[in-house]
């Protein structure tokens, strides 16, 4: 920014100015403005909530059918090798730790 | 809700009402409707009602709820202002409205009544551009540091000094105009 940065004068206007955006300006609260918007929360929240414990749902189903379908072409395969059951787990424990991550961490 | 255990949600709100509609009120100007005050209030509750869940402290949703309350006004300012395009900003490069102003107002300002001063400052507020009027609030009515300013409008400290050091320029500047300006009206 090239405004000029050079320190405002010290006087009366200045005094007055700070004073002027410091006094706050009056505001009423209509009455009972709480009571009304947490009730209008509490209508609007089952959407919320609903939609975030379908994507869950819908993460965890889907990890849940990727393991099983991991380990059942792990078991069709022919003759598997060591390392390839080894990475076949690890991938599968990483599915399991993705899966509980998601499904426990806050919803947004 | 990870708050709503110790606290319901009317609680939140009880307790931060009085701040959400004295800030949106001093950022929309006195000139904004009861009706439309509460309705904009209400929008910043409820959303920070579907953002309650990932709060942890009272400090980060205080924050939050600046925060929205700042983006609330933004949006309702954005839409006034294409409906009414009447206002000039005195963010405008192209206007070169600091060799427009007069610097010899300074005893005409002095001698404004407390309430037609405060109601010249008003009024000169809603001509800065929306940021920084957003600072001087933040910062003198609410009384915010510079490094929460920062956190809630996600800029770097020094950006807030220079809006309000550059916003309280002007606003002393265009003071000293409309002073010159009645003094002159009156003579």
């Amino acid at each position: 920014m090239t405004y000029d940065l050079q320190p405002e004068p010290h006087d009366e206007l200045s005094r007055r100015l700070t004073h002027a955006l410091e006094t706050p300006c009056g505001v009423q609260i209509p009455h009972g403005f709480a009571a009304r918007t947490a009730a209008l929360a509490r209508h609007a929240a089952p959407s919320v909530r609903e939609r975030a414990r379908f994507s869950s749902l819908a993460i965890q189903l889907s990890f849940a059918v990727l393991i099983v379908a991991m380990l059942g072409l792990n078991l069709l395969a022919r003759r598997p090798s060591e390392v390839a059951i080894v990475t076949e787990i690890a991938l599968a424990l990483e599915f399991v730790a993705l899966t509980t991550w998601l499904s426990l961490r806050p919803h947004r | 809700m990870s708050m709503g255990s110790a606290q319901t949600f009317e609680q939140i709100v009880e307790a931060h009402q009085q701040m959400v509609f004295r800030t949106l009120a001093r950022l929309l100007g006195p000139r904004t409707e009861q009706a439309q005050l509460e309705d904009l209030a209400q929008d910043v509750f409820l959303r920070l009602f579907r953002a309650l869940p990932n709060f942890r402290g009272e400090a980060q949703m205080t924050t939050y709820l600046y925060r929205i309350a700042v983006n609330v006004a933004n949006d309702h300012w954005k839409r006034s202002r294409r409906e009414d395009n009447r206002h000039v900003s005195l963010s405008d490069n192209e206007s070169q409205w600091e060799e427009r102003l007069a610097h010899s107002g300074l005893d005409a300002c002095e001698q404004l009544e407390a309430s037609e001063f405060q109601q010249i400052v008003e009024d000169n507020l809603q001509r800065l551009s929306p940021t920084e009027r957003t600072v001087l609030v933040l910062y003198h009515q609410e009384e915010r540091s510079y490094e929460q300013i920062a956190q809630t409008l996600t800029v770097p400290i020094n950006t807030v000094r220079t809006h309000l050091h550059r916003a309280r320029k002007k606003l002393r500047e265009s003071l000293l105009q409309t002073a010159s300006a009645s003094k002159v009206k009156a003579s």
